[in-house]
């Protein structure tokens, strides 16, 4: 490391999956590194899963949501004119801290969705060129599954053999050979054994709400201690206030604001986004310069468009006798990708991702999410209810692939402010028609799926906006100045020193959970990086 | 800089002062007894709740409810129980939200009720490896290989 009066060769807004797996790359190609995490680091301390308060905790200690847990590090996000709410993690890790570890890759369609089905557009590039970088990250992240799976090319597998299927996963196993459907022990971010710096799960089926054991591959665990340990700074409690640019055009560094309300200035030859689809155009954004008064690497038009948040549903199957579903992992049992590909019959284009898991305790029985404010507990019925629900059930969740849109969006709020008086992010996000028939489709296959799995009654989760876990789209990737916003690389067409290395730059969203294709891209964008070093001018 | 966290051990729950009057835990007990009734060999919400004072638990589990709560009984005091819970699960999400979590939260944390329910908490259990893996077994996922692939490959530019 060459001390440059605090000059970083990269400054990296973000500690999410994307910045972590460029941060610890770059270090151990002996890159100064610095990166500006807004939030601080995950208190597991908090992470209850084996103490009985678990289930009172949990919801407030680890909300998805930024505008309910409105802590220093978040930022309001202004959703009144959104079907879905964004929801992230603003700290070390991002939202793996609090993801559900489905470690998901696009299939090859997913690439080419201009070719195959006519709509949207295709990437500039293939599964193919994408597949040793998901063999890569799977490595370093700590994966869990088989190698094999029908729904993609042949391949090396994850390191670790999968989650058991557990009773819930046996008997839809069973049933989808029955029905012909496709199934496949599910590959999770997940250990299955001690593994670097991970320790073997113990199916608490609690993922979502921090792993109180080490298990689930968050980056906070599994990347940011070796890259800090090459050398890499990582900076807590630092919100990007604005990119600063100089008479060339080329970004100079960040200004940040600490916790105290003070402001500093972190200069770098070379300025990486990895904020997630919200952050990342807000910031660009927020970076407007008279020279780009619509905001910086801005030419195109598309920083903040074509937002994609994954339309989210549930079925819901209830058994007689007890399939230990209370446990698990929270996670995914197994998948099924039977009606991920287009199928013109269906009324849409596109599909969705099926992940099996678990119900959880008794509290999660009471919720109107999943089981419908028509199902409510309360009364007469409550003993009975929880007795069916408890241990009984197990649910079908989807991912459903929204198709991008202009129209739906990232602007800055005209009137709220994070606590530091940075304006605030607004989406707008409106569901399409083939949104809407996907839904009840795969809803409708989930059911029968249920039932042949022995299940009694399926009860189809109301559609909740509080499901936005993916961001993606908002600085959208590709050869054409004119129509995007970065390269194949994740440079910005308009600012060469520049990259968004997150999911804002997909072209379309798939029909996946996105963490393993995000991890993928940044490693391979960090490769290119590292390869065209010598061409990389600084400010 | 902050160091990495690790899982920590258990960490005790902090005492607490807070303390909700008398005629507040009973107008409590009361909307509690609508929401869980005493039946199938289980208390009511408002014996558990109240009766065991699992309340003071909660409290201290979940100060930040106290306040909300006290609001929510003050407004509830007098009314009829079941009217009153129904007033709130047809106005006041928020507000049914709160109490739900502290009637039914309450109620599951008491090691009574978790014990009549066989429930024992998310309890650690270790991923033991089968021999065969359960996904061979009896031919699962052989039956899925027999079907062969069923992803589109990139098409040729």
């Amino acid at each position: 490391m060459t001390d440059r009066n605090g000059r970083a060769d990269v400054l990296i807004i973000g500690a999410g999956a994307s910045g972590a797996v460029a941060a610890k790359r770059l270090a151990e190609e002996g890159f100064d590194v610095v990166c500006l995490e807004q939030g601080d680091w995950p208190d597991y301390a908090k992470a209850r899963a084996g103490h009985p308060d678990f289930e009172l905790t949990a919801a407030r200690d680890w909300s998805w949501d930024p505008n309910e847990r409105a802590w220093t590090a978040d930022y309001p996000v202004d959703d009144s004119d959104s079907d879905i709410t964004a929801l992230m993690w603003n700290g070390v890790g991002g939202g793996t801290v609090v993801y559900a570890a489905h470690w998901q890759r696009n299939m090859p369609s997913d690439f080419r969705v201009r070719t195959l089905d006519g709509v949207a557009d295709d990437w500039p590039l293939t599964y193919e060129e994408l597949e040793p970088y998901y063999v890569r990250v799977e490595r370093d992240w700590g994966v869990s599954g088989l190698a094999g799976d029908t729904a993609f090319p042949p391949g090396e597998g994850p390191p670790m053999p999968p989650v058991p299927l557990a009773e819930m996963g046996r008997r839809v196993a069973k049933a989808h050979n029955e029905l012909g459907w496709h199934w496949w022990p599910a590959p999770n971010a997940i250990a299955t054994k001690p593994y670097g710096r991970l320790r073997a799960c113990v199916q608490r089926a609690t993922c979502l709400r921090g792993c109180a054991e080490g298990a689930k591959a968050s980056v906070d665990l599994t990347y940011w201690p070796d890259a800090v340990e090459l050398g890499a700074k990582l900076v807590t409690g630092a919100r990007a206030k604005r990119l600063e640019v100089d008479g060339s055009g080329r970004v100079t560094g960040a200004t940040w604001v600490d916790a105290d309300g003070n402001e500093h200035f972190q200069a770098a030859d070379v300025t990486l986004l990895c904020a997630n689809g919200i952050g990342t155009p807000r910031l660009l954004l927020l970076s407007a310069t008279d020279g780009q008064p619509e905001g910086l690497a801005n030419s195109s038009g598309l920083v903040g468009k074509r937002l994609m948040m994954h339309p989210f549903g549930t079925v819901v199957g209830l058994f007689e006798d007890d399939i230990g579903s209370s446990q698990g992992v929270w996670g995914q049992h197994l998948h099924s990708l039977e009606f991920y590909e287009t199928d013109p019959d269906r009324g849409f284009v596109r599909g969705a991702k099926w992940g099996l898991q678990p119900t959880g305790g008794p509290l999660a029985m009471t919720m109107a999410y999943p089981w419908g404010e028509e199902n409510s507990v309360w009364g007469p019925e409550f003993h009975l209810e929880i007795r069916r629900r408890l241990g009984h059930s197990a649910m079908w969740g989807f991912i459903f692939e929204d198709l991008p849109e202009e129209d739906n969006r990232v602007e800055l709020d005209p009137d709220k402010t994070d606590s530091a008086g940075i304006p605030a992010a607004k989406i707008v996000y409106e569901m399409s028609e083939n949104s809407n028939r996907m839904i009840a489709f795969h809803e409708q296959r989930a059911r029968e799926s249920l039932e042949a799995a022995g299940a009694y009654e399926a009860i189809v989760a109301p559609q909740i906006r509080a499901t936005g876990w993916h961001l993606l789209g908002t600085c959208v990737m590709g050869d054409d100045p004119e129509t995007s916003v970065v390269d194949r690389w994740g440079r910005t067409h308009d600012v060469p020193n520049l990259y968004v290395f997150d999911g804002s730059t997909w072209p379309t969203s798939s029909g996946m959970n996105p963490t393993a294709t995000i991890a993928a891209m940044a490693s391979r964008f960090t490769d290119q990086l590292i390869e065209t070093r010598r061409d990389q001018k600084g400010a | 800089m902050n160091e990495p966290a690790s899982p920590a051990p258990d960490a005790p729950v902090p005492a607490s002062d807070v303390t909700i009057d008398d005629d507040l835990r009973a107008t409590l007990a009361g909307l509690a007894d609508v929401l869980i009734p005493p039946g199938d060999d289980m208390p009511s919400g408002g014996e558990v709740v109240i009766g065991r004072d699992v309340l003071a638990a909660v409290i201290r589990i979940r100060p930040d409810l106290v306040d909300g709560l006290r609001e929510l009984l003050a407004t509830a005091k007098g009314e009829d129980p079941a009217g009153a819970v129904a007033r709130l699960e047809a106005e006041d999400a928020a507000g049914f939200g709160l109490l739900t979590t502290v009637v039914a939260g309450g109620y599951f944390y008491d090691p009574g009720v978790r014990e009549a329910l066989d429930y024992h908490g998310q309890q650690a259990v270790p991923i033991v490896e089968s021999d065969p893996p359960d996904y061979e077994a009896n031919g699962l996922l052989a039956a899925v290989v027999a079907r062969g692939p069923i992803y589109r490959p990139t098409p040729e530019e």
